[in-house]
């Protein structure tokens, strides 16, 4: 039926085969997408309901030490005994000096241990190899053995994962179950656990924490910064004082 | 390489073929097998001989194989079963042929011998030389031990030959999916056998040729242009199925008589629907227009006919030298450098300048094949700027008569008729004085160029065609990449004559046949052969009329093709969205935390609940109910 005028109407003009072939595609990519979303909301409510589970158990535990502790200590004490606690398995190390007029030893010794920067922080599992290591750098860093609460407040606050050689911030478990699922560190706090208990998987844990970058401390250091702490300084082991420092610095 | 079993034994049409197929798959190489393909009654026989005993007549070796007719021959190896003293035999006269059998061990190639229609052309020591096909011994002309090269008349009218027998005994075929290869036997003496590395199969026509250096010392294959080498699992009949390519049909340009109506017409020649590469046109037409040019250089002694010398320091003028003597001007002043008045210039001009440019043979055909597959299409013509909106169809061929054109007044009324005159007027109304010193030097006035004529045979076209303005005229087997592509710009508007135009094939070749005109601008002729070694097929094909690399060029229709788009997954969006870059801290905002940590809910609840319940009994101990005053107390307090 030929129209009457040259202009075709809406009826007459064909659709180009390549636009009908595009509709089609997206319509089965929109199913498509929604069916996966579905089935990643659920998949994402299971993973929820284990990660809960194993936070629960990890408080759990992590209660159960402290009484053990205490429990130990009292037992040692009614008995005339002394009870001599376990040595700390779990260092936080923070660079104290800036990066000018290191000798090179030390300086290698800090850049194994990724403490390139004044005031960065790292967790570092207790063994002969690195006491030793931190021996040699003791005039330029302070560590210590750090609480669940510290270790807890650094990864929140100042948690960043290591994400592909970038530094990204640990927004999401997702993140975390990325990088470290198949070593079945799902969450936050499976994070922190395998930190604070040194797991079989610390070290690709504490590896893929990017060290941690901490403010000044709030109150400030101590007199003179570079003697050792037991001199009025702020280098070296300060054992359990560490935490009060992270305290101010975090 | 396993026998390909299927290849014709059984599904064949041909009720008499055999197939040679020269393998060693066995560990010995020199035993005979034969078999029996039993098919349903009719005889057909297979033999299987190993690789080593080569590509030759195997007249010799099996002497029953020359019997009257095939099925005999066949049938009289197959009542002798292998038998130990027929096999020892046969490897009696292997023995013999030691040396043969070495050089050749390298190729597998896989034969399969055609029926001979008639009867009684079996003869000879050769199996069944066909008397439609010319032995391999004439074909190379062994009696000119030095010609190095089949001569490809005879190669195309060979192969033409053998073509149409097989298109004849073809005709009647069932659809008969798997290829197959057929060769006509020859016979070769000791001295080539020895001589050949490979065999060269043309897969369009089943041809096999040998291509030997007949020079006794040499091992060389004769043209190993390019070399491709292919997946070790390929096998001959996967080689043969790619590189099949369905013969298309070919377009039809009408031939416009001298009176302007288009009589009869003629198929289009392949070199029209080659690709247009201008890359290649342009740095080919780049160096080839360097080729005419004459050397200029300023003269040798300019600036150094003075004999001047530097006056050195000390009489407050410069350190450059300076003319000697007295009486004119021209003394003390100075001389030889370029920055001097009258100086040599900075690196006077030479003559030893490489003016000239060499490119490859291949290259400038390449370029002319581009440049006239460009003269095809009206757009380009027309982009080109020649005035073409009027003529009847492009490519313009038109009768041979025009090459006996006389007179100009002809050729004039016949590009009119053919409304090609439009784009002479445009010549002669450009016609301009040069800018510049090339008016002085022979080159007064410029124009633009108007329609090339090609013709074939010159009668007089020439001296017709040439004094109009704009129209040069070339013969066919002369084309000019400066004149089919002037300036490097594609697309110059061509006039072919009948007979040129039908010439072009033979000028250039097809994708199927040689071109006679040029040497080495081949068909598509391969040989493969299998290196057992390392378990490789190697192919290689080479130089002929070029081919595109992409052969249906619409990559946005094959891009939304329902193969392609099946399979590929659904498009990202163009701009990557940056996740939520705002860090919020968990021990301050707690909706990140119990995101984080969904027991942190749970336990920041309970800890509430505990504190309430700790407040709650505080204030139950607190609250008590107020006692009542004791007596003392109430008497002390209204005593009077």
């Amino acid at each position: 039926m030929a129209p009457t005028t040259t202009v075709p109407s809406v009826s007459d003009i064909e659709v180009p085969e390549t636009l009908l072939k595009k509709r089609k595609q997206n319509e089965k990519a929109r199913e498509e997408r929604v069916l996966a979303a579905v089935a990643a909301r659920k998949a994402g409510k299971a993973k929820r309901k284990v990660v809960f589970k194993r936070a629960e158990a990890h408080v759990k535990e992590y209660l159960a030490k402290e009484k053990e502790e205490i429990r130990l200590k009292r037992a040692a004490r009614t008995a005339g005994d002394y009870y001599v606690p376990a040595q700390a398995k779990v260092f936080f190390v923070v660079r104290i000096r800036g990066i000018n007029e290191i000798a090179p030893k030390p300086r290698k010794i800090l850049q194994l241990l990724r403490l390139l920067q004044i005031n960065n922080g790292i967790f570092v599992k207790v063994t002969r190899a690195t006491e030793q290591m931190l021996r040699l750098v003791e005039p330029y860093v302070t560590y210590g053995e750090p609480n669940l609460k510290t270790v807890r407040e650094l990864i929140y606050k100042r948690g960043y994962g290591k994400v592909n050689k970038q530094r990204i911030p640990l927004a999401n478990n997702s993140v975390i179950e990325e990088a470290l699922g198949k070593l079945d560190i799902l969450s936050v706090e499976d994070l922190v656990h395998e930190i604070f208990t040194a797991g079989p998987n610390f070290k690709q844990a504490s590896n893929f924490l990017w060290p941690f970058k901490l403010s000044n401390p709030t109150g400030g250091w101590r007199t003179r910064k570079f003697k050792h702490y037991v001199q009025g300084g702020d280098f070296g082991d300060r054992e359990a004082n560490i935490n009060k420092l992270i305290r101010q610095m975090n | 390489m396993t026998i390909p079993q299927s290849f014709d034994l059984v599904s064949g049409p041909h009720t008499d073929s055999w197939v040679f197929t020269l393998n060693d798959f066995n560990v010995s190489t020199t035993q005979v097998h034969a078999m029996r393909i039993a098919d349903s009654g009719s005889k057909r026989h297979a033999v299987y001989i190993p690789a080593a005993l080569g590509l030759f007549g195997l007249g010799d070796l099996l002497p029953e194989l020359n019997a009257s007719s095939p099925a005999a021959a066949a049938s009289s190896v197959m009542s002798s079963a292998p038998s130990e003293t027929r096999a020892q035999d046969v490897v009696q006269r292997l023995k013999q042929r030691e040396s043969v059998i070495h050089s050749a061990a390298r190729t597998d190639v896989l034969f399969q011998r055609e029926a001979i229609p008639s009867a009684d052309t079996n003869v000879g020591s050769d199996i069944g030389v066909d008397a439609n096909s010319i032995t391999y011994a004439e074909l190379l002309d062994v009696t000119r031990p030095d010609s190095a090269y089949v001569s490809l008349d005879d190669t195309s009218s060979w192969i033409s030959a053998v073509t149409e027998q097989r298109a004849n005994t073809l005709s009647g075929d069932d659809t008969d999916s798997e290829p197959r290869v057929r060769f006509s036997p020859f016979h070769m003496d000791e001295k080539e056998r020895a001589n050949i590395e490979a065999v060269k199969i043309c897969f369009r026509t089943g041809v096999t040729t040998c291509i030997p250096c007949l020079r006794p010392d040499c091992n060389a294959v004769l043209f190993n242009k390019r070399e491709w080498s292919c997946s070790p699992s390929s096998r001959p009949q996967d080689f043969i199925n790619v590189l099949k390519k369905p013969m298309a049909s070919r377009p039809t340009v009408s031939v416009h008589a001298i009176s302007g109506e288009a009589s009869s017409s003629l198929p289009l020649p392949a070199v029209l629907t080659a690709p247009i590469r201008l890359d290649v046109v342009q740095q080919v037409h780049k160096s080839i227009a360097k080729n005419k040019r004459q050397a200029y250089s300023v003269n040798v002694k300019a600036g150094h006919q003075t004999s001047a010398e530097s006056w050195g320091t000390g009489r407050a003028v410069a350190r450059i030298p300076r003319v000697g003597g007295g009486g004119t001007h021209r003394s003390g002043q100075a001389a030889f450098g370029n920055m001097c008045r009258g100086g040599r210039m900075f690196a006077p001009t030479k003559i030893w300048r490489k003016w000239h440019v060499k490119v490859n043979q291949n290259q400038r055909r390449f370029a002319v094949v581009s440049a006239l597959a460009a003269s095809a299409l009206p757009s380009l013509v027309l982009a080109r700027g020649h005035r073409v909106e009027e003529i009847e169809e492009v490519p313009l061929v038109i009768a041979s008569g025009v090459e006996s054109f006389k007179k100009t007044k002809e050729a004039v009324a016949l590009l009119k008729t053919l409304k090609a005159y439009n784009d002479v007027v445009k010549v002669s109304n450009s016609r301009k004085l040069r800018a510049g010193k090339g008016k002085l030097r022979n080159r007064r006035h410029r124009q633009r160029r108007g329609p090339l004529v090609v013709y074939n045979e010159d009668n007089g076209i020439v001296k017709a065609f040439r004094n109009i303005p704009g129209v040069e005229l070339v013969n066919v087997r002369r084309l000019n990449l400066l004149q089919l592509a002037p300036g490097g710009h594609l697309g110059r508007f061509v006039i072919w004559t009948e007979a040129a135009f039908g010439l072009l094939d033979e000028v250039f070749g097809t994708f199927d046949k040689a071109s006679t005109h040029k040497k080495d601008y081949l068909y598509v002729i391969l040989a493969f052969f299998y290196d057992k070694v390392h378990g490789n097929t190697h192919f290689f094909a080479p130089i002929s009329l070029p081919t595109a690399k992409i052969s249906n060029p619409d990559v946005t229709r094959i891009i939304n093709s329902d193969e392609i788009q099946s399979v590929v997954r659904p498009a990202n969006s163009k701009h990557q969205k940056r996740p939520w870059t705002q860090h919020k801290n968990p021990l301050v905002n707690k909706a990140v935390l119990f995101r984080l940590n969904p027991y942190a809910k749970t336990l920041r609840r309970q800890e509430i609940l505990k504190q309430e319940r700790i407040k709650a009994k505080k204030d139950q101990k607190r609250t008590k109910a107020p006692k009542a005053a004791g007596d003392a107390f109430l008497k002390t307090l209204f005593a009077p």
